[in-house]
Order: structure tokens, then C-alpha cells, then sequence
């Protein structure tokens, strides 16, 4: 197909730029963003290959040759070519028609990783869904089968290099099969998005003097059982810190705090790190939430712009990646990757 | 992003090994029927290339370089020169599109690669259709379109079992059908205003336009159809069927040709030439009169096998009604270009028996001294003899009704294998050997006709046709050959006479089977043929089905043109204009899509529950009867429990079930399945056995 499509080369970028945004504006028109995508007429577009018209060139030669020798099963068997032809346009379109697409989430990454945007398909009973080759621009494909009927669940992979938001807009989704000569497919837009944060990197860390005494501390006392404190369990907390005498004694859940995790040492402060840029500043920022949320220790973080006391669990941790990753943008919205 | 989807490098993905298997299933299907037609040369390097393919694949080989590629292009040019001595021409070029597609699919890597083998294959398919025609073959080939798109389809889909993708392709050639019966039937016949032609030869075995002794003996040994004459009322007798096909009448002492007619015409005048070709003109009229003064005629259809020769069949004496056929002045028919494809054509015959002769030219003197022409020497007894009997009988007719009583009175016998005749052949046959087929007593008379003055010529054609049980037609054989004389007699013109018919009665009475006398000897080197057994009535019944079938496929199918297409639309549609033709495709198509679209919409895909489930749901409906229905959550032997407790008198069974079903269902003992199998159907007898 590339080779269909190489004129493209002879076209001034500009006015290839200007197709395309009007094709964006038609299309935004067309199939409007929306969590969930019924495919209908409208929105499956459908065209033959290159094998396509490959397979009609035959045809038309098999026509000529019927004619001129008079051979009439020649005939017939380039009418059941066309036949078939005619067929695999329905079939390639049923393939699709009919599909009910919605969005389903995706696991936050480092910005360089692989994400994965999950798109929930749910077959209605007459469509096929065979061979189904999902992607987003300029990123790699999946080829996804779908049960008979029923829901599916299919992950559009996208490598994701920018901190923020990710939203790669619409995504493609074509199927050739079942002969391979008639391709159908949609740009289907359904607002997916997904946070980035910054790529993880360990950076030398700089103490200020309280914070830096406090740091050591707390690698002093690593494995020293000195619990200061029990507080009430909170979804998120590590198993390894309840309390579990007491839960066997039937105090109920509590999780053990220690001395050492609640002083200023584990603050992860944007002064750590004066002499590199702000990106690198986000991105040691990044490691260290990660190391302490690996450790199940409780930290807190230090913005110019905001601050967020110490703490520990999911929760706190994905509010921690998400200050860093949005940090500098006043939307929250990065352009899009491409 | 564009509209036009991105592409991406799908099409350069490796084959998978499903998708490889499936291309050299379909290599093979594809290639069989052509292996017949070429010589040993292509094919054995169509072979050696498909062995390589697969040994290659299995012991992990790479594919061949470029080096051994452009060799193998070589060795293919010269193995397509070795057979055919060209490497143009439709023979040499299917040949080389044969090896083509062999070499495309041994070097296949990509899925690109894979398309490109798979449109080559309906190629080859196609060609395959330039040397025969047939049903079986059509029927072949419509298979081998299933087992191509079976391969298309595990291209696309290569995660599919072969079964899958074979079912999935068969539905669409079924659904495609019809569709291709619309387009085949409707869509307009074009005439090609171009013409590449192509040399369809291949020896067929039939009649020639030359005779020596021997020829038609050998034809008697085969049993194809040569045609079927299919009539609009009644069908002459036996007697009456006599097919002419042409007249030889030049003899060189031992072969009897057909006279080369543009030599005698260039020696004529300018006024004489003009006259010549009146005389089609002056036939038709008279036809015309005598048909339309209330004489007996026949009016039918001839369906004829392909013959490469181009002359026709008809009874005498011919009028075609069907265009583009041409009468000589030996009254046969022929058409301008060697009949390679069957051909179909409509005769009127008026019935000869009561006739006078219709001009026939004979009072120029160039046709009475063709009529007449001898070797200037050789068999000199038969020529004295001739002229001794001529002299005893006082007039013509007297000669040959005395030459046909010697023939039945003396020691002559008819029979398949005649000795053979060295020079002089006539003195040999009938002072001698006195033992030979139809061409020896029609050369013989012949011969002593012309030697005393009467003018004479032999007819080759076909003598008889066994009617068929199905319909009013009648099939007549290639052993159905057969050779009489004909003699100019004044006032009466061109008069039949067929001295076999005085050795042999039976041969024009009965046919070849019966004046031969014993069936054994007939057919003896085919034992396989139907017609050796044709006095069994199952069996004669069949043969005649099959032919039938046959001669409907030519007349329908093979046959059908822009005439039989024009014919259609005023018997369906009351017209044919460019309108109408349109209006009916379109609809036609349409309407035949709405259908397809339809029936896919509504034949949902259920997914088939296995066996036992279903079984399961059958006996839970039964024990609803009684009440009992099993709750979503509720397991099976806890629903089983509580259906005991409540009603004892069901316990035993719905215990013994349910626990059956479990085993089944939870505790796959066999991996082969074979013991699964065997429970299932215990499970199926409880279940049915079952009642509340």
C-alpha cells in the first residue's frame, strides 16, 4: 500500500498540511470524540487494496480474454470473481459494522515507556471482528481476534516521551479480512488519555543541610523496628506495616508509622537538585517518589509552586506523580506526541 | 493523521506456516488439470520447484538466492523452448505462466508475496478453460476457486485452523454464485472487435477430408459422441440417417480426397465463375419451393463436439438456418474456421427419399470431368469387369442395381478389420479379400461407376444415432462413421446409393453394433465403455443422462452467445435495448446484494454450545416442569441436593446425572477424548431416559 500512496511525496508539504487539517475537521465532524464508539455506515470508510486492484486488474483481463477467444466458463469464472469481489466488500464491512468501542483506561508510565491504552469491543452477534488491526499514528500495531460475541478487551500500545497528559487523539482501526482485497476501517476518537510523568532518573542528590541530615538518618535507621506511632489503616497501606499483633488481638487494623520516615528527611525537595534543568530536577523528583513508594515509605514533596505534606500509599503516590508530571503546564495538557 | 489510513508495513509481514501450507495445496489443485496438456519439460520443473518449496520449509532452508533465481528463469525459458520450440503462442505461454506462478510461490516470503501467487493462480485456473470446457471441469475449477480463496482467506487470518478457513471460503463462493449467474446471463456479449486467435490444436480423433482404405475402419472403435441432433417432431428412420459431411471426389488409385475447388474455378470464364456462385442462390430457392409445396422436412438441431475440422452434419438435403454457415457444391455444410469449442447450429432437411435432385451444376462440363476422373491406369481387371456388366445390363440403373446384387449375392462380408490391400487396391478387394468396411464398398462402387461413364463420388459422414431415452433427440457416434457412394443420373441428378447397405442390411437398419454381429467384438479395446453394456436398461438410462447433461452444458452454457442473450431479454423482459439490459443488471445485481446483506444480518453466529451443556439445559427444562429451577449461582450438585430432598422419588436420577455431567464437565480423565466421547453419549441416553 505504500506504494499507492508514495504521490503523496509529490505534494507540497503545505498543501498536504492544509488536506489534512481539513480532513481533521471533517472527520471531527463526522465521528465526533466520545467515550464510547458505536461503528456504523458513517463511520466505516472502506476503499480496496493494492491486492485489490491487483485482483480487479486480472479480472478485467479475464474479461478481455472471454471475449476475444468467445470462451464463455472464462467468463464465468471472472463474473465469479467480480462476485466474489462484490462479496468481500459486505464481509470486510460486516467485519466492522457494528462493533460498539469504548474506552477502558490505561496504566500510567515514565515518559519512553510503552503505554497502554485499553479499549473495551463488544461484539454484537452478527459482526465478525476477525483480524482487526488497531493503531495510533506513527505507533506500532495490534492485531486483535474477537470472540464471537461478546466483550474483548484490546491494548493500543503507544510510546509515550513527553511528561503530562498524554492524549494521542484518534486512533486507527482497519481489517482487511477476510479476503485481504477490500480494506475497511475508522479513525475512531475516544478521548483517550493517560498520564505520563517524567522518566524516572536517579540524579546525585544535593543536601540542604536539615534535609540532607535528615536523609541519613533515615538510611541509619533502615530495618530498626522503632514505631512512633499507630494510626488507623488506610486502603493502600503496606501489609508489611499493620499491625497484625493487635489485629490478633482484635484492635481492628491499625498501620505502624516509624520514627525515622516522619522527619523532614524523606521531603523530596525541588532544592535537591540546583544545578540541573528543570525537566531533570522533575525527573530525579520522579526516582525518588518511586524508590520511596517501592519501599512503602511515607515521603512528601516540595514545588515551588505547591507542596504536599509527608504521607504514604497509593494514593498519595499517584498524587505525588501527578504534581510532578503536570508541573509548569497550566492546562495540564501537553501537545500531542506526534 | 489523514483520512486515508497511514500505512503501515503490513503487507511486508512473513508468511505464516498455515498460510504456506494452504499456498501449496492450492499450487497443486491449481496445476493437476493443466498436467495433461504440457510436456514433461514444464512439468517436472513445475514439480521439482513445489518439492523444494516443501523441503525446503521443513528442514529450515533458506530460499534461493538471486543466482539460482535468474537460473531457474533460464532453465524455465529453456524448458518451455525444449517443449513447444517457441516461447510465444498460447501453448508456450501458459506454459510459462505455469512455471511463473511455481517460481513466485517457491521464492514467496511476504504476505505481498503471497497475493501475488494466489491472483497468478486464478490465471492459471482460467487458462485451463482455453482446452476444454467441459462440466467436470467447470465443476473442478469452480473447486479449485474455493481451495485458492480458502488460501486468501488463512492470508488474512492465519490464526484460523485450515477447517476454518475453508468453510469460512466455501460460504463465499456459495453466496457468490448467484450473483455470477446474473452478471453470466445479463451482462451484454461484446463482439471482439479485435481477434487474437488462438491454434487449439490437439489430434482429435473424427473424420478427415481424405479416405484411404482403413480410415473410418478405425473410427468404429470409437465411442465418443460426435453430435446430437436434437428434432422439433418426428425423427427420420434408421434408414433416413444418412449425416452428410463432405464429398470426396478426387481419386488417385489408392486415397479418395476432396478436390481442391479454387483450381477448377480459376480455369473457368469470368461468366462461368459468376454462374458458380449463383448456384447457393438457385439451391435455396429451389429448397424453399419444395418445402413450401408441403414436401416431408425435418427441422432440428445439430450440437456438435468439438471436431478442429470445419464442415457440419446434415441429412440431405441441407438448408442452415443459422447464420454464417456455408453450402459447397457437394451440398455440405461447413463453416469458415476449424471448430475448436462445440458448436450449435439449426438445419432444415427436406426428406431425400421422393426427390428429384436440386441443381447441382452438373451441366458444366469441369463437374462431370471431376465426376468422372480415373488414374489413367491400375486396376485393370475391376475396369474390364465394369465395362463386361455395363454391356450385359443395357442402362445405368440396371449397372448399379446389378453391381449392388453381385455385392449382396456373392461371398462379401463387412467387418471392423479388413485385410490389407496392397496396389490395385479395388482388383484385390473385389476379386480376392471380399471382406472389408463401408469405405471399401463406397470406393469400390465408386470406382466402378466412374469407369463406365456414370459420373460418381463417395460421401463421408455419419450413418444412424441411437435415440435417447430422455429426449427427442438422437446421438450419433464417431463409430457411427460411415462412407456411400453417390451417382449423377440424368433427370434425376445426384442419387445415394450405399452398397454397404447391400452387403450388411442390418449396418443401416440397426447400426454398426449389430451388423457386426457379435458384441464382443464391438468396443473390444474399451472395456471401460458404457456402451458395450447398453443392453442393460440402468445402464443405458445413465449414459443417456450423462450425455444429456452434457448437451445442455454445450447448448446453455458453453453455447450461449449474444444471439441466445437477445433471445433471453424478449422472453423475459419483451426487449433487448441498451434500457432494458441496464434496468435488469442493476436491478438484478441490487437486488441480489439486498439479499446476501439481508441473509448475513439475520443468520446470527450463535456460538454452539458443546454437547453435554446442551443436554444439561434440556434436562433442567424438564425438571422445571416439576418446578425446580436452577439458580444463576447455584451449582450444579447443590441444585441436584436440593431437587432430592424435595422430591425422593426423583433422587436416584437427577443424582446420577448430575454427577455424570460433573464428571464430564470438570474432570477430563482422557486427553484424546475418546472416553469423553463415550460419556457424552451415556449422558445423552439418561438424559432423554429422564422423566418427572
Amino acid at each position: 500500500m505504500n506504494t499507492l500512496l508514495s504521490v503523496k511525496r509529490f505534494i507540497p508539504s503545505r498543501i498536504d498540511a492544509l488536506i489534512r487539517k481539513r480532513v481533521g475537521i471533517w472527520l471531527e465532524k463526522r465521528i465526533p470524540p466520545s467515550e464510547q464508539v458505536v461503528l456504523d455506515h458513517r463511520r466505516i470508510f472502506i476503499f480496496p487494496t493494492l491486492n485489490g486492484l491487483m485482483f480487479l486488474g486480472v479480472v478485467m483481463t479475464l474479461f478481455l480474454a472471454g471475449i476475444n477467444y468467445q470462451n464463455n466458463l472464462i467468463l464465468a469464472l471472472c463474473f465469479l470473481l467480480v462476485s466474489l469481489f462484490l462479496n468481500a466488500i459486505f464481509a470486510t464491512y460486516r467485519n466492522l459494522s457494528g462493533l460498539i468501542l469504548e474506552r477502558a483506561g490505561a496504566i500510567p508510565v515514565g515518559a519512553g515507556e510503552t503505554l497502554c491504552f485499553h479499549i473495551k469491543i463488544n461484539n454484537t452477534n452478527n459482526t465478525v471482528g476477525q483480524s482487526l488491526r488497531l493503531h495510533i499514528p506513527g505507533q506500532h500495531t495490534v492485531v486483535a481476534s474477537l470472540d464471537s460475541s461478546g466483550q474483548s478487551l484490546v491494548a493500543i500500545p503507544f510510546i509515550a516521551q513527553q511528561r503530562g497528559w498524554c492524549k494521542p487523539g484518534r486512533f486507527h482501526l482497519q481489517t482487511v479480512y477476510p479476503l485481504g482485497l477490500i480494506r475497511s476501517w475508522s479513525w475512531i476518537d475516544l478521548q483517550l488519555s493517560c498520564l505520563v510523568y517524567p522518566k524516572p532518573f536517579d540524579s546525585p542528590r544535593q543536601q540542604s543541610s536539615d534535609v540532607g541530615q535528615g536523609y541519613q538518618q533515615s538510611t541509619a535507621q533502615e530495618g530498626v523496628e522503632d514505631v512512633a506511632e499507630l494510626r488507623v489503616y488506610r486502603q493502600g497501606d503496606s501489609p508489611k506495616h499493620v499491625d497484625w499483633k493487635a489485629f490478633a488481638k482484635g484492635r481492628g487494623l491499625h498501620t505502624k508509622t516509624y520514627q525515622g520516615y516522619s522527619g523532614d528527611s524523606n521531603w523530596i525537595d525541588w532544592l535537591n537538585w540546583p544545578n540541573i534543568n528543570q525537566e531533570q530536577r522533575l525527573s530525579a523528583m520522579t526516582y525518588w517518589i518511586l524508590t520511596y513508594a517501592q519501599k512503602q515509605e511515607a515521603f512528601g514533596l516540595r514545588l515551588p509552586s505547591s507542596e504536599i505534606p509527608l504521607d504514604c500509599g497509593d494514593a498519595h503516590v499517584f498524587l505525588a506523580l501527578k504534581t510532578v508530571a503536570l508541573f509548569g503546564c497550566s492546562d495540564g495538557v501537553f501537545a500531542k506526541d506526534d | 493523521m489523514g483520512f486515508l489510513p497511514k500505512m503501515t508495513n503490513d503487507d511486508a509481514v512473513s508468511l505464516p506456516k498455515n498460510t504456506l501450507a494452504f499456498l501449496i495445496v492450492s499450487h497443486i489443485v491449481v496445476i493437476t488439470p493443466h498436467i495433461s496438456k504440457h510436456s514433461y519439460w514444464v512439468i517436472s520443473l513445475v514439480g521439482l520447484c513445489l518439492v523444494w518449496r516443501i523441503v525446503s520449509n521443513m528442514r529450515h532452508w533458506p530460499l534461493p538466492g538471486k543466482g539460482v533465481r535468474f537460473l531457474l528463469v533460464i532453465s524455465g525459458f529453456s524448458a518451455v523452448y525444449l517443449a513447444y520450440g517457441t516461447v510465444i503462442g498460447p501453448l508456450a505461454g501458459v506454459g510459462l505462466l505455469l512455471l511463473a506462478y511455481t517460481f513466485k510461490l517457491l521464492e514467496a516470503k511476504t504476505v505481498r508475496d503471497a497475493h501475488m501467487v494466489v491472483t497468478l493462480s486464478y490465471f492459471v485456473v482460467a487458462t485451463a478453460f482455453l482446452f476444454d470446457q467441459a462440466f467436470s471441469k467447470a465443476l473442478y475449477l469452480l473447486f479449485s476457486c474455493v481451495v485458492i480463496s480458502a488460501a486468501l482467506i488463512s492470508i488474512n487470518q492465519p490464526s484460523t485452523h485450515w477447517k476454518g478457513s475453508s468453510k469460512s471460503a466455501f460460504y463465499l463462493v456459495l453466496k457468490s454464485l448467484p450473483i455470477m449467474v446474473v452478471l453470466f446471463l445479463f451482462v451484454p456479449r461484446i463482439e471482439a472487435f479485435w481477434s487474437i486467435q488462438f491454434d487449439n490444436h490437439h489430434a482429435r480423433m473424427g473424420l478427415s477430408d481424405e479416405m484411404s482404405p482403413g480410415d473410418i475402419a478405425r473410427l468404429g472403435e470409437n465411442d465418443s459422441v460426435a453430435f446430437r441432433a436434437k428434432f422439433e417432431r418426428n425423427i427420420p428412420l434408421p434408414a433416413e440417417r444418412y449425416w452428410r459431411a463432405l464429398v470426396l471426389d478426387d481419386f488417385d488409385g489408392r486415397r479418395w480426397r476432396h478436390a481442391d475447388r479454387g483450381v477448377e474455378l480459376r480455369s473457368l470464364s469470368k461468366k462461368d465463375q459468376d454462374a458458380t456462385k449463383r448456384q447457393g442462390s438457385e439451391y435455396n430457392a429451389w429448397f424453399l419451393n419444395r418445402r413450401d409445396q408441403g414436401d416431408n422436412y425435418f427441422r432440428y438441431k445439430i450440437i456438435m463436439e468439438a471436431s478442429d475440422k470445419p464442415w457440419l452434419f446434415a441429412l440431405d438435403w441441407a438448408h442452415p438456418l443459422s447464420a454464417n454457415i456455408n453450402m459447397d457444391d457437394g451440398f455440405s455444410l461447413s463453416v469458415a474456421k476449424p471448430l475448436t469449442e462445440p458448436f450449435v447450429y439449426q438445419v432444415e432437411s427436406l426428406s431425400s427419399t421422393t426427390l428429384t435432385g436440386p441443381p447441382d451444376g452438373m451441366h458444366w462440363q469441369y463437374q462431370r470431368k471431376r465426376n468422372l476422373k480415373l488414374p489413367a491406369s491400375g486396376n485393370e481387371r475391376s475396369r474390364q469387369w465394369a465395362e463386361n456388366v455395363r454391356k450385359e445390363s443395357g442402362s445405368d440403373e440396371a449397372f448399379i442395381s446389378q453391381i449392388l446384387a453381385h455385392f449382396r449375392e456373392q461371398k462379401f462380408y463387412y467387418t471392423l478389420r479388413p485385410p490389407l490391400l496392397g496396389t490395385d487396391s479395388i482388383d484385390q478387394f473385389l476379386f480376392t479379400t471380399r471382406r472389408g468396411f463401408c469405405e471399401h464398398y463406397a470406393s469400390t462402387f465408386t470406382f466402378l461407376a466412374r469407369s463406365v461413364g456414370i459420373p460418381a463420388r463417395v460421401v463421408v459422414g455419419y450413418q444412424g444415432g441411437e435415440q435417447s431415452s430422455l429426449d427427442n433427440y438422437l446421438l450419433v457416434y464417431q463409430f457411427d462413421a460411415h462412407a456411400w457412394a453417390e451417382v449423377w443420373l440424368p433427370k434425376r441428378g445426384w442419387v445415394r446409393v450405399d452398397p454397404t447397405a447391400a452387403v450388411s442390411p442390418a449396418r443401416v437398419e440397426k447400426g454398426i453394433e449389430d451388423a457386426l454381429g457379435d458384441s464382443r467384438r464391438f468396443l473390444a479395446n474399451s472395456p471401460l465403455s458404457l456402451l458395450r453394456y447398453r443392453d442393460i436398461p440402468g445402464v443405458r438410462r445413465l449414459r443417456h443422462s450423462i450425455d444429456y447433461l452434457r448437451m445442455l452444458w454445450i447448448q446453455k452454457v458453453v453455447g450461449y452467445n449474444g444471439r441466445l442473450q437477445t433471445d433471453l431479454f424478449y422472453k423475459l423482459f419483451g426487449s433487448s435495448s441498451t434500457k432494458t439490459v441496464m434496468l435488469v443488471l442493476l436491478g438484478g445485481l441490487s437486488s441480489l446484494l439486498f439479499l446476501i446483506f439481508i441473509f448475513d444480518v439475520y443468520s446470527k453466529r450463535k456460538p454452539r454450545m458443546p454437547p453435554e451443556q446442551r443436554l444439561y439445559l434440556r434436562f433442567c427444562r424438564k425438571l422445571s416442569k416439576r418446578g425446580f429451577n436452577k439458580g444463576v449461582s447455584e451449582g450444579e450438585t447443590a441444585f441436584a441436593h436440593r431437587v432430592a430432598v424435595n422430591s425422593p422419588e426423583m433422587a436416584e436420577g437427577v443424582l446420577r446425572i448430575t454427577a455424570l455431567y460433573v464428571q464430564i464437565n470438570y474432570r477430563p480423565l482422557d486427553r484424546d477424548g475418546v472416553g469423553r466421547k463415550q460419556r457424552v453419549n451415556q449422558f445423552r441416553k439418561q438424559v432423554s431416559a429422564f422423566s418427572v
